[in-house]
């Protein structure tokens, strides 16, 4: 039914990837960021809970936004992993801890 | 701004506006009918609610201690006052909980107990699992949209997360949309009516979207919040939080914690308890009560308020003896700013913090958040039937109109329906077996119309005809009442449903005049040429 634009073919490189990393990584990042900066936050146990959450919807436009402003597509991409292996592994050390 | 840079920006903003724009519609319409929802079209749907909606705390105390006599004692553990103050029940509702089951139950079993507002008298009593009283509730049309706006009548989770992702994508465009509108000051006052349908549609979507990017943020901010926090968030948050201990978890966030039971009689002072409160936040609605260990000397008297000078709601904790102990957040007593962000976070959504002029502001708001997915969608679909080479047929294009106007005015004519639907069941049929017809009444009529959308018309005549559905409906509202309604604008046993009657009809009439003002293109039906 509709023609994909040439146009839009230059101005993003690699748009498929783009489209991944802004609508499936972006969100999975974001949500992963969340439990994991409760660990570092050097506030109150409500606050390191709650203000995660509140900059979750800032979070998530920020890296869907950078998936397509970034010049590479490497580029996001490697900032979402960063994000995501870090928080993960913060994570994961908390719940260890919490267990022993 | 670099260009480069700009032009991502714009193609950002068209393609989650295209792909988002339908549903987008759904939410944002069925939210600006929700906010008036509770508790003025509640109680507009519900008689009962029309005589009065206070009920003196004095029976309360009476209705309460005579029916606590009544009940095992287990079942005194706890016990909610919902007050039928047109935001949760229609009825004054006395739920005695026991949180332990009984001889018949495993799980939390409840005795309800349901009294007129006006004349007390006992309209219904319910014996079972606590869950199952609370799902099965008496709904009208105005909660029932409103549910529907939370959550699309998905159920939970995958309705609010669904409704949640959706705020995100709202406070995305609404951002990427100031960035590529940088002659701001001058959009916000242009509108070239005059220059034909194209322009007059692309400023009314600049207008729309300037004027209303702090509100649509909020929207957004607030919606995705209310979307995903308590589903995903939260919980992903708190459990880490806690090293995966759940009970701590549930612990540190339960506004309500429950009382030592001394099995010393105090008789629980719930009149003055009552009293108090509204001495102290006159202008604010208690919403319900809580009384936990009920005539016991460590009672504990817990009350919701809603409105007054807070914009937030409030959790009043009183002790049994009547004693004011302090009020917190509705959310329990958790210090730090960010509940207190979080607080706002509700009234801003909902926009029930000021008053009824703030609810009407946030209505048309809601309105226009509505209207930009749809001006913004039609502005693509046009402008790729445009130029030498266009990417989009003028067969693809009426088709593409006719399902926008077939799923977005069908959500539109599907929600007015329920409103003389709601006359007509308020006069045939009792209590919560009402709740039956509101769902296939709103997806059939919302399908049958969108399934009409397939027939080869023009689109303008579509769209004309689903206007003059809509007015029909809405302007049948007032006859219906004076016909059938128990209050109306005849007898004007009520102003509320006076005004909303009379509302009704000029918003009835509106569609009716601007489907009957639409002129018809006289360009042939593209199908019917080519079949």
């Amino acid at each position: 039914m509709f023609k994909v634009s040439k146009n839009n073919k230059s101005t993003f490189k690699a748009i498929k990837r783009r489209h991944f990393l802004a609508c499936v990584v972006a969100l999975i990042t974001a949500v992963i960021i969340i439990p994991g900066m409760t660990t570092y936050l050097p506030f109150h146990m409500n606050e390191q809970i709650l203000l995660p959450i509140m900059l979750f919807p800032i979070i998530w436009v920020g890296l869907f936004m950078y998936a397509y402003l970034a010049e590479h597509v490497w580029q996001p991409f490697a900032v979402m992993l960063l994000l995501s292996i870090s928080h993960g592994l913060l994570s994961l050390l908390a719940l260890m801890q919490g267990k022993a | 701004m670099k260009s480069i840079t700009l032009k991502k920006l714009f193609l950002m903003h068209s393609w989650v506006g295209v792909l988002t724009a339908v549903l987008l519609f759904i939410v944002a319409f069925s939210g600006a009918l929700a906010v008036l929802s509770r508790p003025e079209l509640k109680i507009w749907a519900n008689p009962e609610l029309q005589s009065t909606q206070i009920v003196p705390s004095s029976d309360i105390n009476t209705l309460v201690n005579q029916y606590y006599k009544q009940v095992p004692s287990a079942f005194g553990e706890n016990i909610h006052v919902f007050m039928p103050s047109g935001h949760n029940f229609y009825l004054l509702t006395l739920v005695f909980e026991s949180h332990h089951g009984d001889e018949n139950y495993s799980q939390e079993v409840a005795r309800v107990f349901q009294f007129h507002p006006d004349s007390l008298a006992l309209v219904d009593s319910y014996y079972g699992p606590s869950k199952e009283f609370y799902a099965n509730k008496k709904t009208d049309a105005p909660s029932y949209i409103g549910e529907f706006h939370a959550d699309l009548h998905l159920g939970r989770p995958i309705g609010l997360i669904l409704t949640g992702f959706l705020g995100l994508t709202l406070l995305k465009s609404a951002v990427t949309g100031l960035f590529i509108h940088r002659k701001m000051f001058k959009e916000l006052f242009t509108f070239r009516r005059s220059k034909g349908l194209d322009i007059a549609i692309s400023d009314a979507h600049k207008v729309m979207g300037i004027w209303g990017s702090v509100f649509n943020i909020v929207i957004g901010f607030t919606g995705a919040f209310l979307g995903l926090a308590t589903i995903i968030l939260l919980p992903a948050a708190a459990f880490v939080s806690f090293g995966g201990d759940q009970d701590k978890l549930i612990e540190t966030f339960t506004a309500i914690p429950e009382p030592v039971v001394s099995h010393i009689e105090q008789p629980t002072n719930i009149d003055a308890i009552l009293e108090n409160a509204k001495s102290r936040f006159p202008k604010a609605v208690i919403i319900d009560a809580t009384i936990m260990a009920n005539n016991d000397a460590n009672a504990q008297v817990y009350l919701r308020l809603l409105g007054g000078e807070a914009v937030a709601s409030q959790l009043l904790h009183y002790r049994g003896d009547g004693e004011f102990v302090k009020s917190m957040s509705s959310f329990g007593d958790i210090s730090g700013i960010s509940i207190k962000v979080i607080e706002v976070l509700f009234p801003l959504h909902f926009g029930n913090f000021a008053g009824i002029f703030i609810k009407l502001l946030w209505v048309i708001l809601g309105l226009t958040t509505a209207l930009l997915p749809l001006s913004g969608m039609m502005m693509w679909l046009s402008k790729r039937t445009r130029g030498s080479n266009p990417t989009l047929s003028v067969q693809a294009y009426t088709r593409w109109n006719r399902f926008i106007i077939g799923s977005c005015g069908g959500l539109v004519l599907a929600s007015f329906v329920l409103f003389p639907l709601q006359i007509v069941l308020n006069y045939s049929v009792d209590g919560a077996l009402q709740n039956a017809f509101f769902g296939p009444v709103f997806f059939y009529s919302w399908l049958g119309w969108l399934l009409v959308s397939l027939l080869p018309m023009h689109h303008t005549f579509y769209f004309k005809l689903t206007l003059l559905l809509c007015g029909a409906a809405l302007s049948a509202v007032m006859p219906l009442n004076i016909l059938i309604g128990q209050n109306n604008i005849m007898n004007f046993n009520s102003a509320l449903v006076v005004i909303v009657d009379s509302l009704f009809m000029l918003i009835g009439l509106t569609f009716i005049w601007a489907g009957l003002k639409l002129k018809l293109t006289k360009q042939p039906i593209l199908e019917a040429q080519t079949v």
